[in-house]
């Protein structure tokens, strides 16, 4: 299959790939890039938990073809924090009790940093269609809904 | 004694990982030259196979292996109770998941391009999708007849087992009773949508003949075992390193990639990786067992339960993974939390055409509480009876008995959990459905029992490892499988209640078969009351360790010491010595600080004729919902409002672990109820993705209240017991009993559809016209 070349940039930095054209925007970031923390829960957009933001919005990276990247900004759990400091959304995940297997973790923290982005107030029913396209399992979503909150502007552990 | 940890809310100990995108789960190793895995799977449910030939496969560039049957006649079938399953399929398919073929390529896409070029040739069998037409005496086998085994009358290729409950004169209590009421309640397929896709990476040492694997599994000692006898290998020749796991359900607890990668890195002599799509998982692995129940209750008109007889008939699909103990302890569990004192019950269970089930969340006991809490609420309708009265009437107190013929002497509170549930909801005796603006309120109570542990007689048991490191640092070695629920953080939770310790000073090593011992299966809701109790005993060992060493290199009596903050301290002076330094004194003089703790406990068998015995299980959680819905007259949609959630757990170790296995029991008990079903027919799979089968997304939850009861008493560290399965078992019942409250219309099976609803609200108001 031919060969594409893709240059864009992950959490920042730099990035210049060959890949062949059918290859996802999952598996560059995951399998040529070794950005495992973004996960692949179905292959087909149905359950969010490989969710980046791409040019600040979100997509399932499931669906993106690698090519469909270039020229683009993506940003992945990996660059939600800075070196050792937590991003206040990932704190507040740990405090609230809002991970507990932890795989659909990622997309949703995407999801909700996209959502404080854009509605830095938003109230509860805006949060749960905010990550309404995340599925969760595990939690129920009640301390991930209790998370999200805890950081709105005004509220305690609010930093930006 | 206030304590430290236990009771507190504290942060899991492995959140940081997860939230940071570093934990790593199976799909996350990449081993350098890695060959990557597709299976072929079944062509038809159920089909004599006359050739698979994978010639072309082999010719196609990139593919290094592609193997069927016949090219590994020396691999042995698998299975967690009866080794039914083939590796790879020889004579015939018994469902869809059945694997046919294995290639292995340098890449993924080549993999599965090759599977197009394998060719089998077969002869379709009739298909049995029906577990009451698999019993029928006439019906085709699925596996070969067990004559020895079978009721007569029944079918010896279908039928896998049956087992009874006899207690009481039944004839008499049935004369007893004023009403008699029957009904025929069933549960489908279900599937656990763990969030991550069961996959693999293994490798193997030519050199030690070892295989190293890096998957999830609930029970990584049993997988092991299973592994070595099929490949033929000894135990120890199977590694097994747990890694992350991505939740699991039940589903985890059997073989899926495990036996595959294994094989795969062995005969290629290169690392492997598998990972299953998520159509292929829930075509190939365990469901939930469909169960069909049928409830004949005898009552007086007070309220009071005089007999009670049940018949239970489960489908475990094509192969028998753990299906015969879910379903018996569907019978065992048949009649929930309340005394009865005459059954008599039996269950059967029935191989088909299906994929086939295994454990899911309850283990036979949430069909259970499905089944024996619709039947109560349509007892308490007959009577003219509250519903949470009603259920008062008849719960379990200290000195009740079990279905079983268990007494119970500690832990019973079920009868706070129905008190607390009412008071904490507001619940109003008699509470009638509201209609407003084409929304009808209703309001549905249920409460459940579950019995912790494998129980029966099961060599049941959990071994917990300490050491003191050269830093001073508690290293926990524990094969408990963390799925999500927190025991990793319970455990060390414990260990630092013990030594008097920062949580920090814990440290804990990978789950791994050749560094820690076996811990059981994380299921049965075993692991906060085995591990839990092991991860104690090992702590007051050390303890008991760091006081002797301590007084000897000291020349002081032991009583003088304290031990806290991971120093030991002379008390009234500033002499101290850290556990660092004691540690290495200890190492040198050739008596480690290292203790080892494990909790066995025993349970009786029961007796094979009337399933009762003595001491069955460890301990039993209770559970009681109470549920506000409201249904839409003009869609028939449903939405649960409110439910408010009371388990009994015995004694909280980790609070927001309790509050998150209740929310999200809850909240999978809203997709039983409404939403989730696999279609299976003639053995095909309809709905094998997520947005053809159903979950419940952050827009379908209810408001959650867990209200916490603590009776202290149970068999578990502190007093505990264990929350994970019980906090689903009675949020389906409580919402479709509320739909009856709002509705008047009975269902006798889950889900209860949109469709169904709006039928159901039509058809009652054509009658009543």
């Amino acid at each position: 299959m031919a060969k594409v070349k893709v240059e864009f940039k992950v959490n920042g930095r730099e990035y210049s790939r060959e890949v062949e054209a059918a290859t996802r925007l999952l598996d560059l970031l995951r399998n040529e890039l070794g950005l495992i923390g973004t996960k692949e829960g179905c292959g087909k957009g149905e359950c969010g938990t490989c969710t980046v933001l791409m040019d600040g919005k979100p997509v399932n990276s499931c669906l993106v073809l690698a090519p469909q990247a270039n020229g683009r900004e993506i940003l992945t759990i990996e660059g939600l924090s800075s070196g050792d400091r937590l991003h206040p959304l990932q704190d507040a995940f740990i405090k609230k009790g809002a991970v507990q297997c932890g795989y659909c973790t990622p997309g949703i923290l995407i999801s909700a940093y996209y959502l404080l982005k854009n509605n830095p107030r938003p109230n509860r029913d805006d949060i749960k269609e905010g990550i309404s396209g995340n599925l969760c399992r595990c939690t129920g979503y009640v301390k991930i809904i209790e998370a999200i909150e805890s950081v709105t502007e005004g509220r305690e552990g609010h930093e930006e | 004694m206030r304590n430290r940890y236990v009771g507190k809310k504290i942060d899991r100990v492995d959140a940081r990982d997860k939230v940071t995108g570093k934990a790593l789960y199976s799909a996350d190793f990449y081993l350098e030259d890695m060959l990557y895995l597709k299976v072929l799977r079944a062509p038809h449910p159920h089909a004599r196979i006359k050739s698979v030939d994978v010639s072309k496969a082999r010719t196609i560039p990139g593919v290094a292996m592609a193997i069927s049957a016949k090219d590994v006649p020396w691999v042995k079938n698998f299975g967690m109770i009866f080794k039914d399953q083939e590796v790879l399929v020889r004579e015939k398919t018994r469902y869809m998941g059945d694997a046919l073929a294995i290639v292995a390529a340098e890449t993924e896409t080549i993999a599965r391009q090759a599977l197009d070029y394998i060719e089998v040739d077969y002869e379709p069998l009739p298909v049995i999708s029906d577990p009451l037409k698999a019993l029928e005496k006439e019906s085709p086998y699925i596996h070969e007849p067990r004559e020895e085994n079978c009721d007569p009358g029944l079918n010896p290729g279908n039928l896998l087992c049956t087992h009874r409950l006899e207690r009481g004169d039944l004839e008499r209590g049935f004369s007893e009773a004023d009403v008699i009421v029957e009904n025929e309640i069933r549960t489908p397929h279900i599937e656990h949508v763990a969030l991550q896709p069961e996959a693999g990476v293994a490798k193997y040492d030519k050199e030690t003949g070892v295989c190293t694997m890096w998957v999830a599994t609930q029970w990584l000692h049993d997988i092991q075992a299973d592994v070595a006898q099929a490949l033929d290998m000894k135990t120890e020749q199977v590694q097994i390193i747990q890694p992350a796991i991505g939740g699991a359900f039940g589903k985890r607890e059997d073989v899926s990639v495990h036996i595959i990668i294994a094989l795969m890195a062995i005969l290629t002599g290169r690392p492997v990786k598998m990972e299953m799509t998520r159509e292929e998982l829930m075509i190939t692995q365990n469901k939930r067992h469909p169960i069909i129940f049928r409830h004949k209750t005898g009552v007086k008109k007070d309220g009071t339960i005089t007999a009670w007889k049940a018949e239970v008939i489960g489908d475990t699909g094509a192969y028998a993974s753990t299906g015969s103990a879910v379903v018996h302890q569907a019978l065992y569990m048949c009649t929930g939390p309340y005394n009865v004192p005459n059954l008599s019950g039996v269950s059967y269970t029935a191989y088909t055409n299906n994929t086939y089930a295994g454990a899911m969340r309850g283990f036979g006991a949430t069909q259970a509480a499905f089944a024996y809490e619709t039947q109560m609420d349509c007892i308490a309708a007959e009577l003219g009876l509250d519903p949470l009265e009603f259920r008062k009437k008849n719960a379990y107190e200290l000195g009740s008995m079990t279905p079983n013929g268990q007494i119970l002497t500690t832990s019973v509170g079920v009868k706070d959990t129905l008190e607390k549930a009412a008071e904490v909801f507001g619940y109003k005796p008699d509470q009638l459905s509201k209609e407003e603006n084409g929304k009808i309120r209703g309001i549905g109570v249920a409460s459940s029992m579950f019995g912790c542990g494998y129980g029966e007689g099961f060599p049941d048991h959990s071994i917990v490892d300490l050491e003191v490191t050269d830093e001073g640092k508690i290293l926990v070695h524990s094969a408990a499988a963390d799925v999500g629920q927190g025991i990793l953080t319970v455990v060390c939770q414990i260990v630092a209640e013990v030594l008097d310790i920062p949580l920090e000073l814990v440290e804990l090593a990978p789950g791994d078969t050749h560094t820690s011992k076996n811990a059981g299966s994380t299921s049965a809701t075993r692991q906060t009351i085995f591990s839990g109790n092991a991860a104690k005993l090992a702590a007051e060992e050390l303890l008991g360790k760091i006081y002797h060493r301590a007084s000897l290199e000291l020349v002081k009596h032991h009583p003088q010491f304290l031990v806290q903050e991971g120093e030991i301290v002379l008390q009234g002076t500033e002499t101290r010595i850290s556990l660092a330094e004691l540690a290495k004194i200890a190492r040198e003089k050739g008596d480690p600080l290292h203790a080892e703790g494990c909790y066995f406990p025993r349970t009786d068998v029961p007796d094979e004729a009337t399933g009762q015995g003595n001491l069955v299980y460890v301990a039993y959680t209770f559970n009681t919902h109470i549920a506000e819905i409201e249904i839409d007259k003009y869609t028939g949609e449903t939405r649960v409002l409110r439910v408010v959630a009371v388990p009994d757990v015995g004694r909280v170790i980790n609070r927001i672990g309790v509050e998150g296995q209740s929310e999200g029991g809850t909240v999978m008990g809203v997709g039983m109820a409404l939403m989730e079903k696999q279609v299976i027919e003639e053995g095909i799979t309809k709905n094998a993705d997520l947005s053809t089968y159903l979950i419940p997304t952050s827009l379908d939850m209810p408001e959650i209240i867990t209200e916490i009861v603590e009776s202290g008493d149970a068999a578990g560290p502190y007093g505990a017991k264990g929350i994970g399965e019980p906090a689903l078992l009675p949020a389906a019942p409580a919402i479709i009993n509320a739909i009856y409250n709002a509705t008047g219309v009975r269902f006798f099976h889950t889900p209860v559809t949109p469709d169904q609803v709006f039928k159901a609200i039509k058809d009652r108001e054509k009658k009543n016209s």
